[in-house]
């Protein structure tokens, strides 16, 4: 649909009447029009010119309206998914992993899940990544990009040993910002990976969820379970008296937020390569989603076509002849 | 050869009883024989026809009668509608003034009487002659035709013309671009049948021809004031010749119904042209 910036220049439009009642050429005195043959020929030609000046009045009245044309959304399957990793940058993160067997020497979390990230994101030229580390507060690592480089580099860094304590609703706030204002071309996707959790108030809450919302975000949570601590499958125990709990009440929290959420729990780093790689499986499947072109300027094609009508026009004025028969 | 070398020659006897320089119906002197007569109560000795008296076995003496050359009243009906305003190859109505002013020269010489009649969507009657042959009435009748500015919408006043002329059977010049549909011409015709009418029809050669280069040229009726817009090109040159010798085969057959076929002058009066046409006619 055509729309106009200044839609009170369209009343020009009203002179292109003015071609259609004159027609502005010179005339040639005749004795007796009658007896002039018939010629299709001519009277197409006269319409024609009658309705090039109108149309030329016509077009510059429109030109001058500024016209633009909003088109409409356009569906497209996008393939690339726009995956934030959320890396979890407590000091635990420098332990070893819970699984069987686990003893001294063994590759921390942190390294572990900084090296099998730099394969997953290795293996997906097509996406768009952005790196958040988090411990006690958010650091913004990387906005999404394209360069793979910056984001192997950005995730090698963050497996330096950590500090502090886990907090991970700053982490998926300031997550969740990078999907903010840009177009969705893929699907998005929340990547934490962390090795515990933490409470989350009422109102953060509430931010995250209506984040989640806004953003259409997926999220998978990777939880790299600490040796001898607990997972976020386990309840809290009411016979060991007070237990938080944490993790099973964010796990608990995550389910409720009505986006794609799923968690895996890794207690090796075979697991946490077995996890990486469910993920990539999943987000490859292609995503419908509809985007809006960008209006298109029409002023100039209007414009661009008056100025076609006056030099038609033009040529036909140098083709009038002075005086008839000579 | 000048325009006074116009002349006419006419096959009809006149009825008039005044002499003059065509063949009249009357007996009397003049060299159009008639038939010979015995010489009694009618007749002159002088003309004796030897032949018949010597053959006739009775010998009585036979003499020729003849008929009088009688004078033909000339009447140009000019029309003087605007179209006759028109300049092409030449100024038509200035082409139809010359040719009135040779008529009137001619029958002036040979003694007809000489009567002008113009006339637009009126008969314009300060610009008519009332047949007269006195030189100087016609020279000022010509002169004030001149003067005049053709400025009638029509010539629809040519139907009304026929209560204006002689009772007598005329000689009728009707000077017209016939520029009016074909159904009045034929009218105008009917209406002077009385008359031995020579319609003129002065065309003009740029008026009725289109250049065959490429242009664009609207054209105006200078009557109607309607206007047309053509495309000049080779193929409407083509049409132009077409519709132009159309015409004048339509204009041919409407006028020999009438009992002549039209005198075409296009730009330029030629006398030679003039004088065959009454040889042929």
């Amino acid at each position: 649909m055509i729309a106009f910036d200044h839609p009170q220049w369209l009343w020009t439009a009203v002179l292109a009447l003015l071609p259609l009642l004159w027609h502005g050429q010179r005339t040639l005195a005749h004795g007796w029009l009658p007896g002039v043959p018939h010629d299709p020929a001519s009277r197409v030609l006269a319409a024609a010119l009658r309705t090039l000046g109108a149309l030329a009045v016509l077009a510059a009245a429109l030109a001058l309206a500024s016209p633009h044309r909003q088109g409409e959304d356009i569906e497209r399957i996008g393939t690339g998914a726009h995956i934030v990793i959320t890396l979890d940058r407590s000091a635990s993160m420098s332990d070893g992993f819970a699984g069987r067997g686990a003893q001294e020497g063994d590759e921390a979390k942190g390294r572990a899940a900084a090296r099998l990230l730099e394969d997953f994101v290795r293996e997906r030229p097509r996406d768009l990544f952005g790196l958040v580390s988090f411990s006690t507060a958010p650091v913004h690592g990387l906005e999404l990009t394209a360069d793979h480089d910056a984001v192997t580099a950005a995730i090698r860094a963050s497996a330096a040993p950590g500090v502090g304590l886990t907090n991970i609703a700053a982490g998926l706030t300031m997550s969740l910002e990078q999907f903010k204002d840009k177009p969705v071309t893929g699907s998005r996707v929340v990547l934490l990976v962390s090795d515990g959790a933490a409470q989350i108030d009422a109102r953060k809450q509430n931010q995250i969820r209506r984040l989640f919302a806004e953003n259409r975000s997926a999220l998978y949570w990777i939880f790299l379970r600490t040796a001898g601590g607990r997972g976020p499958s386990d309840p809290p125990d009411p016979e060991k008296g007070f237990d938080p709990a944490p993790e099973y009440f964010l796990n608990e929290y995550f389910r409720d937020l009505g986006v794609p959420y799923r968690l895996y729990e890794a207690d090796t780093p075979d697991a946490l390569a077995r996890a990486i790689a469910d993920v990539a499986r999943l987000q490859n499947q292609p995503l419908r989603y509809r985007e809006t072109p960008p209006r298109q300027e029409l002023g100039g094609l209007f414009m661009g076509v008056s100025f076609l009508c006056s030099l038609l026009l033009l040529v036909a004025r140098s083709l009038e002849v002075p005086a008839w028969s000579r | 050869m000048t325009l006074s070398a116009l002349a006419y020659a006419l096959r009809w006897r006149s009825r008039a009883v005044t002499p003059g320089a065509h063949r009249g119906t009357l007996a009397g002197p003049g060299h159009d024989f008639e038939r010979s007569v015995p010489l009694g109560d009618q007749g002159d000795a002088r003309r004796l026809d030897l032949r018949a008296s010597l053959r006739d076995p009775s010998e009585r003496v036979w003499i020729r009668l003849f008929r009088q050359q009688a004078q033909v009243p000339v009447v140009v009906v000019v029309d003087v509608s605007r179209s006759m305003d028109y300049r092409g190859a030449t100024h038509r109505h200035t082409l139809a003034v010359e040719l009135a002013e040779a008529i009137a020269h001619s029958a002036w010489r040979v003694g007809d009487p000489f009567a002008l009649i113009a006339c637009d969507s009126a008969v314009r009657r300060e610009l008519a002659l009332p047949p007269c042959r006195s030189a100087a009435g016609a020279r000022a009748a010509i002169a004030r035709l001149r003067a005049h500015v053709p400025d009638g919408d029509d010539n629809s006043a040519l139907l009304r013309v026929a209560p204006q002329l002689p009772r007598r059977r005329s000689l009728v010049f009707l000077l017209t671009d016939a520029h009016m549909p074909d159904e009045r011409m034929s009218k105008v015709l009917a209406s002077l049948a009385h008359h031995d009418v020579v319609t003129v029809v002065l065309g003009d050669s740029r008026e009725q021809r289109a250049s065959a280069r490429w242009g664009i040229a609207r054209l105006r009726d200078m009557e109607s004031g309607a206007e047309r817009l053509l495309l000049q090109r080779p193929a409407l040159a083509r049409a132009f010749e077409e519709a132009r010798n159309e015409r004048r085969e339509r204009l041919r057959r409407i006028a020999m119904r009438y009992g002549r076929p039209p005198l075409f002058i296009d730009d330029r009066i030629d006398p030679m042209q003039f004088n065959r046409y009454f040889l042929q006619t």
